[in-house]
Parts: structure tokens; C-alpha cells; sequence
């Protein structure tokens, strides 16, 4: 126990071991110093764009396409947003993508890690070949099987409903098993034979022993598909007709519209639409963080 | 979560006995296989099989939408291969566009996912700021991406006369369309980073301890230690981005549709048919030509091509790639 | 630790699973809109679907103007009500989801499009009813016949047009002071002079970039594409190689086609263009620009006049470039019905409401030549001017047509970019169309042309 806990201290990369020597050390701290900077100078040109974004949301009709460059505006055009909130039912749209986008997450993480443990952990003839066959689903483009699926969905009287894009999400996602197959691989085998030994049940094994092991895994794929839900624009724009359904990236689009388009507007717009996404990402950079102390368990 | 559970256990070999009783229930397995595995199964046979055998059916068919389709047998290949420039345009473009932002992007992420690693100040923030990119909508990607890459006060061409650079026509010049394009995939490697820094949590410190004792430098680290430990997630990532990259759509047309002015949505590859991807030719055989036929068997060959190389990766990659 | 037993588990699953999907998939609203739809729910009422593209502001507006008056008047005496749907186009996806949902028996029951260009692709592979039994007498006359001819080709009246846009020939009082050219050659005299670049090759200022309208300027030569008398494409006529061999003059005249591109993304994109920013001297701009000018706040110079030409060609020619159509898809659940309201929206009152309201063209005679309208739109004198010469040119009614577009663009890029000749550009883009016409004959034999 007290190994683990000292070595969750250190982070994986260029961590060493504890104590170390003082050369090392004071090396350790030049590299993290170097590392700051670079993260620091490329960090600030990823973020450029938004920051771009940021300012052109406040900026006057003048100001946006002024040369030289306006940095920062003058006066701050708050207007901006309170244009957003007087064009579009920002709130009613919000929620709409909020129904759609917790049950999408929550079926994709729990069906698909049920599939991946299947694939990964029980042994059965025709797992790879069936692997092989979760992943030849994604190699198939939308544009093919849009028609047929379409028909499909209404027949069942699901067009102008969000069961088209919540229901499948719940058969699992070929994405997010794959993702989690490649980790449940990398679990140990003696923790499962153990387990079975002790007479656990799979359902057990996969609750007791892999989920706890997962973690890290297990937001990723949540987090990855809230955003797939959340900023899909098409699927909602094929399958909803009724603006009473619309979603905030369909919402937004006709916001962007297409004779006369308010930048500053759109601008302040587009960032609150992102504004979730940004949030759920910070705390989920916590989970991150949390995950490791879980896989300490392994050292 | 005693001791003896934590440090041997990756690399111990499995034991004799615990082999023979893996043997002796390995076999009832079939059965929790497949009720785990029903969720798939159902959704596979409800959603995927029904649109799927439709377009095996429909790459066979002279088939517009509306009418039903007329069975040609092979003729929609031949047509492909024999005669269509189009087609060998968009298929050379994409080609190009994975082969080079692929291996290109997976650097850029594991070195960024490496630096994000370290303890860092301000790490969650400099993780949220490598991911952002991935969270703008699309329709103000393009405009940000068209303002940022106008020749004349476009800030990357002004970032580049700081550097005594004469401005490049990214989006103009049938030569930096391309390169344009590879750029923005670079600017968007949110996923690639967040799957390598999920990785990286899960390789051993230990490892990086006796390393060091023997001596390594960090480069000797990343090369001997993590990069064959988390090779399963580069293939990972590797297969992944292959596959969204063959099929690469929006980001090419809205950009390019956005840069013409009056030669309006027909004008689908960018200047001298450029960056015409093969997603955008598809779809545009599909629903502007109403060639569903066609399309479908467009999308077969892009089918074949992408899992040729899913399953030669991950062939080759069992030689290579570290698995416990 | 607490024994969690198999069955227990997977039943909480699967219910926490169908809880959700039932929660989530229950819509939040009902199938119609208002207070008013309900009260007529009980009633042997009629709900029409009604797809529109019209998501900016102007156009909202008008359109949802439009069907609150039909649902209060026409609508409640024929027991019909609509419902607006307002479908904005991506430019990522064309007019994907009408195109889908028209496939399916949940189709829409009436379609308007801000394009024409899916117009003839959806009258060739069956998406649109005809609307022939509906056509009165005289019908055709009350029409431009360039508009007629937009929604009535291969014998079959297919939609009604809310209006329709062709260019003009603008120019930048600030750059040209004089009066505007009326020939080619008068329009090239002064390339040279209009013609600004550094001494870096940087250019600042062109006489006109003429690609930036692609095969518009063909008429104007005297060129073809495609044979209306007969429906047959005639790509490799021997005039179709002048307006070619001429965009390759000015992409030599600019020192490369490159130094142009580079002027061009000088400008903010999607706000306005290259002449909307005092850049070129002359340019071709549709009846939209005055308004489009004023809303981005953009003070420009300018005159507008008719379409230079070559010798031959008469004043007045233009190509029509699209307009606002209304269809009845084939699959409509309530056809009768939904006719009742897109000849309320194709009418007279309802033409007039948009292109008053819009700055655009009127398709009906009576509602263009009516002195109330130039008396309300002063600026729109020169269309109607051109439209009373009558040497319009309609787009081409071909199921060929989008990919023709898809093809002609890049000819032209070849062109100007100097990779290819004129005459080889056009003989590549024939042979292509010529397969793609030989493969829809064999499959649509009742399709009169090609």
C-alpha cells in the first residue's frame, strides 16, 4: 500500500522514482520547465482560434473585418449575446440537446462495454471474427445507408421523434467497443481467473473486477459520446422537422443564415454551444486524474 | 489490494495450474458471450443489416431513389474502374490526405500527450485548450479557418511574414489546398491526445524506475518504455484515424464551398478539383446525381480498401505491438 | 461486499436502459404548433407539411407571413392547416434531407427550395408530381417565358416559381467613371488599365475577375450549352471555346490565375464579394446585391447596366442562374390539398409579398409590370428592363445538369490555370456527360432529351 501511494505521486511519462538524487532531480525540473514552455507556446496556438472567437463575439459590425487587426475590441458588445438569446430559444434548444445527449451517453457506455467484454474476456468461437465485423460497421459511409435507415425509421413512426438518435446508441457503438476492448485486453488475466476461481459470476467479474479497472476508459468513452451527440449536426437535421425539437447545432445553423449573418452574434452563439462541452471536459479532466490513483492498484 | 496483487502481475507468466482451469471453463463461455454481446447483436440486426444488405443489393442496381432498382450485375465497377476520372481523383486525394495527416497527426498527438503527462501548472487547462478545437461547430470551424488562412490579414500568413514568409494561398492555389487541409487536421487532434493520455495512466511507474536506475534519459524512456507499452493504443489510434480520414467530408466542403464566390456549390473539389475527397464524390453521385447505385458501389471499394488495411494493421501489428 | 447477483443485474440495466429510451424518445411537443391547430384538430382538418429553406431573417419573415394568412383565410375555408417547417441548407449537405424524406411515405407535402439546381434532378428520377391536370388557360402567358420555361420543360408543368435571379453588369463608379461597356471589346479595353499589381505581384485591384461567374458569360459569346428545341447537349459547339479562350486571356492579363485567387481570399468570405469590396471594376451580381449591400453596411459606388455582349449577341441576354420554386412532392400524402396552398404561395399576392420583400424578381408578368412594384423597388428597373427584352436564357433542364455544373467548374479551373485547352476542356467534359447520358437513357426510356 505504501508503494502505491508514493507512487501516485509521481505521473507516468517522465516520472522517476522517489527519492531520487539530486542531479536528477534538479534535471527532472529543468525538463518540466522545458515542457511547460512548449505546452505553454502550443497550447496558446490551439486556443488561438477560440480566443479569436472570444473576441469577435464582442466586437462591433466595424471592428470585425478591420485591417490592421483588431486584437481586442474598443467596447465590449455585449449585445452580441443578448442577440443570440432574442433570435433563437437558446434555452428550449439547449434542453433538446441535453435529452438527446445524456441517454446517447449512457447507452453507449453501457452497452458497449458489455459487447467489449464479451470480445475481450470470454472466451468463445467466432470472437474475432465477430470483432472483425463490429469494426467493418464503421467502414460503411452514412451516405449509403442514409435512404434505407430513413425508411426504416419511419416506419417505425420514429421520424420527427429522437428515437432515431438516441434508440441505437443503446446496441452498442462500434467506436466506443473497440475502444474498450483494446483495454479490457490489457487487464490482468490472474485478477479474472481469480475471481472465476472464486466461483464470481461474469456479470460479477465485469462489475467487480473490469469496470473498477476501467475507469480512465469509461470517461473517455462517455466523453466521447456526449460530444458525438452533442455537436451532431446532420442526423438531427435529416431526422426533426418540428423546430419545437430542434437541437442547439441545428438551432445554430439557422442562425447562420443565409443572406445576412450577425458575426459577433454567431460568434457568441457557436461559444455557447460549446460552453458544455467545455465544462464536462474540465471535470472530466478530474476523473483523469482520479483514474490513475485506480490503477495504482497495479503499481 | 494487497501488495502481492500490484507490481509482478503484468509480466508473470500464467501459471500451469491457472491454464489448466482456464481450459477447463473456457468453454462455457458461449453462452455470457452472447448475452453480453446482445446488445450489439439486436442492434447490429435491427439497424446496420437491413441498410447494409440494401447497399451490397443497390451497387449492383442502376437505382435512383424513387424508381425501384434494375439489377446490372457488375456493371457500376466497371464503370468505376474503366471510365471515370472523377472517381480516380477523389481516390488518389484521400489516399494522400491519410497517408500523410495520419502518421502526422499521431506524432503531433503523442508528443503533446506526452508533455501533457508531466505534472505540469495549469495541466487541465492546457489539456482543455489541445481539445477545443474538436468542440466548435463546424460552420464556424470553416469561417474561423477562412479568416485564419485569407492571404492578406489572415493570421497565419501574418504569423508567417514574422518569419519573412511571402503569404501561401491555402485555400486558393491548387497547391496549398492540401497542405491546408492537413493543417486543420492537426489543429483538431483532441481525440488522438485524450486516447494516448489514457494510455499513458496505465503504464507501469515501476518500469520508468528501473529504466532510469539502468541509466535512461527521457527519450530513452518514451522510446523503450512507453512507446512499446502503449503500442496497442497507437494501433488503436493508427486504425481509427485511417478510417475517419478515408472518409473525411464536411471540413474539405465546407471550406471549399465557402471560398468560391459565384461558381456556387457545383465547384465541390476546390480549385482544379484539388482536395475532391472521395466522401464528397460519393455523396455527391448519391444525392446531386441521384446515382444511388453508383454510390453504393463507391462505397464497397472504399469499404475493401479500408479493410484490407484495418486487417493487415492489425496483423502486422501482433509482431509488434505489446500486448500482455 | 454485496453479492450482486447476474439476472438482478441485467434486469436493472435493461430497465434503466428502456426508462431512458422511453423518456428520451417521447417528443416534447405535439405534431402541430399552435393553439389555433388544436382547435381545429377536431374538425375534419387537413395538416400539410410544409418544407422551406427560408431560416435567415427577410426570409422568415415573408414566408412565415404567408402561411399564418393561408391558415387564417384560404386554410380555414378548405379545413387545411400547415404547418412551417423551416429546413436550412448546409453547405455540407445540398438538399439532402428533402431529397430523403421525399423518398419515404413520410414525405413532405409541399417543398420550396431557394435553388434551382435540384429542380430538374427531382422531375427526371420521379420526386415530383406533375402538375399538369392544375394548369388553367392561359396559365403560361401570365408568365415570363424564361420563368415559364424554368418550371414547365419536357412537356410537364413541375412547380411554381416565387421569383427568379439573373446578373447584370455592375460596375465600380470609383474605379470606372465613365459610361459602361456594352461590348466584350469595350470591356476589354480597359483590363490593362484596371489592372493593379505590386511590383511583389501582389495584386490590389482587377478590370473584372470573370470566373467568379463561371459559365454565366457564355450567352454572352454567343455559346451553348445544350440545345432547349431539341434537349441535346451540344458542349463541344465551336462558340462555347470564345468565353474560355477569353478567361484565359484575363488569367494572362493578371500575370496567372493565382494572383487573382490571392486578391480574392484577400476579402472576409461569406460577407459580401470581391466587387462588394471596391476590388474589381466590373462584375456580374444578381437583383439581391443592393439589399445584400445595405444590410452588411457596405457603401459602394456603383451602376448597374446590361450584360456586355460580342457582336451578334443581342443587349439583354443573361443566364438565369435559379430562383424559388414550390413542388408537390411525389410521395405528398394530401396532393389536392397541398396544391390549394402552393398556388396560394405561387400566386400573384404571395409572389409579390416575397419579392417585394426580398428584392427579387417577379415571375408573373401582371405582378413585375404593375407600377406599384418599381414605385416600392426603384433600383429593380434594369431586370425588368431586361426582362421586357426577352433574351433571357433558362438554366438547363437536364437530369445531366449537376454533374455538367460539377464538370464545367473544373474545365474552367484548367483553363485559367493554363493545364488544359479550351477545346480539350470541353471535349473532356462532353465525353463524360455523354456516358453519363447514355447510362440514364437505357434506365429512364420515357425521359424525352437527354
Amino acid at each position: 500500500m505504501a508503494i502505491s501511494q508514493d507512487l501516485g505521486r509521481i505521473e507516468g511519462g517522465g516520472g522517476i522514482a522517489e527519492p531520487a538524487p539530486r542531479r536528477t532531480r534538479i534535471a527532472r525540473n529543468a525538463g518540466r520547465i522545458v515542457a511547460f514552455i512548449v505546452v505553454l507556446f502550443f497550447g496558446s496556438l490551439y486556443a488561438f482560434p477560440v480566443y479569436w472567437m472570444v473576441a469577435t463575439s464582442l466586437k462591433g459590425p466595424g471592428e470585425i473585418f478591420h485591417l490592421p487587426l483588431v486584437w481586442w475590441p474598443a467596447i465590449l458588445q455585449w449585445s452580441n449575446y443578448s442577440a443570440v438569446f432574442s433570435t433563437f430559444p437558446f434555452v428550449r434548444y439547449f434542453l433538446n440537446s441535453l435529452t438527446i445527449a445524456v441517454p446517447v451517453t449512457i447507452g453507449t457506455t453501457i452497452s458497449s462495454s458489455l459487447c467489449a467484454y464479451s470480445l475481450a474476456r470470454l472466451r468463445w468461437r467466432g470472437r474475432t471474427a465477430c470483432f472483425y465485423l463490429v469494426l467493418a460497421t464503421l467502414l460503411i459511409p452514412n451516405w449509403v445507408t442514409l435512404v434505407p435507415l430513413y425508411s426504416l425509421y419511419n416506419q417505425l413512426g420514429w421520424v420527427n421523434t429522437y428515437a432515431p438518435l438516441i434508440v441505437p446508441a443503446f446496441f452498442g457503438d462500434a467506436f466506443s467497443i473497440f475502444l474498450l476492448r483494446q483495454f479490457f485486453l490489457r487487464q490482468p488475466q490472474e485478477l479474472i481467473d481469480a475471481a472465476r476461481v472464486d466461483g464470481a459470476s461474469h456479470a460479477r467479474i465485469f462489475i467487480q473486477v473490469i469496470i473498477p479497472l476501467s475507469k480512465p476508459v469509461l470517461v473517455v468513452v462517455a466523453l466521447f459520446s456526449f460530444v458525438a451527440a452533442w455537436t451532431d449536426f446532420f442526423n438531427p437535421l435529416v431526422y426533426l422537422s418540428n423546430p419545437n425539437l430542434y437541437t442547439l447545432q441545428v438551432g445554430l445553423f439557422n442562425f447562420f443564415s443565409q443572406h445576412f449573418v450577425n458575426w459577433g452574434g454567431f460568434m457568441g452563439a457557436s461559444l455557447m454551444v460549446m460552453l458544455p462541452m467545455v465544462i464536462l471536459f474540465l471535470v472530466a479532466q478530474r476523473a483523469f486524474i482520479q483514474g490513475i490513483t485506480f490503477t495504482g492498484i497495479r503499481g | 489490494m494487497d501488495t502481492t496483487e500490484t507490481a509482478p502481475l503484468r509480466s508473470a507468466p500464467v501459471s500451469e495450474a491457472r491454464g489448466r482451469r482456464w481450459r477447463r471453463f473456457r468453454n462455457s463461455d458461449l453462452a455470457p458471450a452472447l448475452v453480453f454481446l446482445s446488445p450489439w447483436i439486436i442492434g447490429f440486426i435491427w439497424f446496420q443489416v437491413y441498410p447494409i444488405c440494401a447497399a451490397i443489393y443497390y451497387s449492383l442496381t442502376a437505382y435512383n431513389l424513387m424508381r425501384p432498382p434494375k439489377f446490372i450485375g457488375l456493371a457500376n465497377y466497371q464503370q468505376l474502374f474503366g471510365n471515370d476520372p472523377l472517381f480516380r481523383q477523389a481516390l488518389v486525394h484521400s489516399a494522400i490526405y491519410a497517408l500523410v495527416s495520419v502518421p502526422l497527426d499521431l506524432c503531433v498527438a503523442f508528443v503533446f500527450a506526452c508533455l501533457l503527462n508531466l505534472k505540469i501548472p495549469g495541466r487541465a487547462i492546457f489539456r482543455a485548450a489541445f481539445y477545443f478545437p474538436v468542440v466548435v461547430p463546424t460552420v464556424a470551424t470553416s469561417i474561423l479557418w477562412v479568416m485564419l488562412l485569407n492571404t492578406q490579414g489572415g493570421l497565419v500568413n501574418v504569423a508567417l511574414s514574422v518569419l519573412h514568409i511571402p503569404a501561401i494561398p491555402w485555400l486558393t492555389s491548387p497547391n496549398w489546398t492540401m497542405p491546408a487541409l492537413i493543417l486543420l487536421s492537426v489543429w483538431t487532434i483532441g481525440p488522438p491526445i485524450i486516447i494516448f493520455l489514457a494510455g499513458l495512466q496505465d503504464v507501469p511507474k515501476e518500469l520508468y524506475e528501473v529504466a532510469t536506475i539502468d541509466g535512461a534519459g527521457p527519450l530513452g524512456l518514451v522510446r523503450h518504455v512507453t512507446i512499446p507499452l502503449i503500442s496497442p493504443v497507437i494501433l488503436f489510434n493508427l486504425v481509427i484515424g485511417v478510417i475517419a480520414a478515408g472518409q473525411i467530408f464536411a471540413q474539405p466542403l465546407v471550406i471549399f464551398s465557402t471560398t468560391v464566390s459565384n461558381t456556387g456549390s457545383a465547384d465541390i473539389g476546390g480549385p482544379l478539383n484539388s482536395v475532391l475527397m472521395y466522401s464528397v464524390q460519393l455523396y455527391y453521385e448519391a444525392f446531386q446525381q441521384f446515382n444511388m447505385g453508383y454510390a453504393a458501389a463507391m462505397a464497397w471499394i472504399l469499404f475493401a480498401i479500408l479493410a484490407i488495411f484495418s486487417v493487415v494493421a492489425m496483423r502486422l501489428s501482433n509482431r509488434i505491438v505489446h500486448y500482455e | 461486499m454485496r453479492r450482486l447477483r447476474r439476472r438482478d443485474f441485467l434486469r436493472g440495466s435493461l430497465l434503466a436502459a428502456a426508462g431512458g429510451v422511453v423518456a428520451a424518445c417521447s417528443p416534447g411537443a405535439p405534431v402541430t404548433d399552435s393553439v389555433e391547430a388544436a382547435d381545429l384538430a377536431n374538425d375534419a382538418t387537413v395538416f400539410l407539411e410544409f418544407w422551406n429553406p427560408a431560416s435567415d431573417p427577410t426570409g422568415s419573415k415573408t414566408i412565415g407571413g404567408l402561411v399564418d394568412d393561408f391558415n387564417r383565410t384560404l386554410g380555414r375555408q378548405h379545413r387545411i392547416y400547415v404547418n412551417n417547417r423551416i429546413k436550412a441548407i448546409p453547405d455540407t449537405g445540398g438538399y439532402v434531407q428533402y431529397t430523403t424524406a421525399m423518398t419515404s411515405d413520410g414525405s413532405p407535402d409541399v417543398v420550396m427550395t431557394y435553388d434551382y439546381s435540384p429542380i430538374t434532378n427531382w422531375a427526371a428520377y420521379g420526386f415530383l408530381r406533375q402538375l399538369d391536370q392544375y394548369m388553367t388557360q392561359g396559365m403560361a402567358n401570365e408568365f415570363f417565358p424564361i420563368a415559364w420555361s424554368m418550371i414547365h420543360f419536357n412537356g410537364h408543368l413541375w412547380g411554381l416559381l416565387q421569383e427568379f435571379d439573373f446578373n447584370q453588369l455592375w460596375w465600380n463608379k470609383a474605379i470606372h467613371s465613365g459610361p459602361p461597356p456594352k461590348t466584350i471589346d469595350e470591356l476589354d479595353s480597359f483590363a490593362k488599365e484596371y489592372t493593379k499589381v505590386s511590383s511583389g505581384g501582389v495584386m490590389s485591384q482587377a478590370p473584372v475577375i470573370p470566373w467568379d461567374a463561371g459559365a454565366d458569360w457564355n450567352p454572352l459569346f454567343g455559346g451553348s450549352y445544350y440545345d432547349l428545341e431539341s434537349s441535346v447537349w451540344t458542349i463541344t459547339k465551336p462558340e462555347n471555346e470564345l468565353m474560355l479562350e477569353w478567361f484565359a486571356k484575363y488569367a494572362n492579363i493578371f500575370g496567372g490565375r493565382n494572383r487573382s485567387d490571392a486578391l480574392e481570399s484577400s476579402i472576409p468570405k461569406q460577407y459580401g464579394d470581391i466587387f462588394q469590396y471596391g476590388k474589381v471594376a466590373f462584375a456580374m451580381e444578381g437583383e439581391y446585391t443592393g439589399p445584400e449591400l445595405k444590410l452588411e453596411g457596405i457603401k459602394l459606388n456603383y451602376g448597374v447596366t446590361h450584360l456586355p455582349t460580342v457582336p451578334g449577341v443581342p443587349l439583354g441576354t443573361a443566364q438565369t442562374d435559379g430562383g424559388n420554386v414550390f413542388v408537390l412532392p411525389t410521395r405528398a400524402p394530401h396532393p389536392e390539398e397541398a396544391f390549394i396552398f402552393l398556388s396560394y404561395m405561387g400566386g400573384k399576392a404571395g409572389v409579390r409579398q416575397w419579392c417585394v420583400g426580398a428584392s427579387n424578381n417577379p415571375p408573373v408578368k401582371a405582378t413585375a409590370f404593375a407600377p406599384s412594384f418599381l414605385k416600392e423597388l426603384p433600383w429593380m428597373t434594369p431586370w425588368i428592363d431586361n426582362l421586357n427584352l426577352d433574351h433571357m436564357v433558362p438554366p438547363i433542364p437536364s437530369p445531366q445538369e449537376a454533374l455538367f455544373n460539377q464538370l464545367m467548374a473544373n474545365a474552367i479551373d484548367e483553363v485559367t490555370y493554363g493545364k488544359n485547352t479550351p477545346k480539350e476542356a470541353l471535349a473532356q467534359v462532353e465525353s463524360q456527360i455523354a456516358t453519363s447520358v447514355k447510362q440514364f437513357r437505357v434506365f429512364n426510356p420515357g425521359w424525352p432529351g437527354e
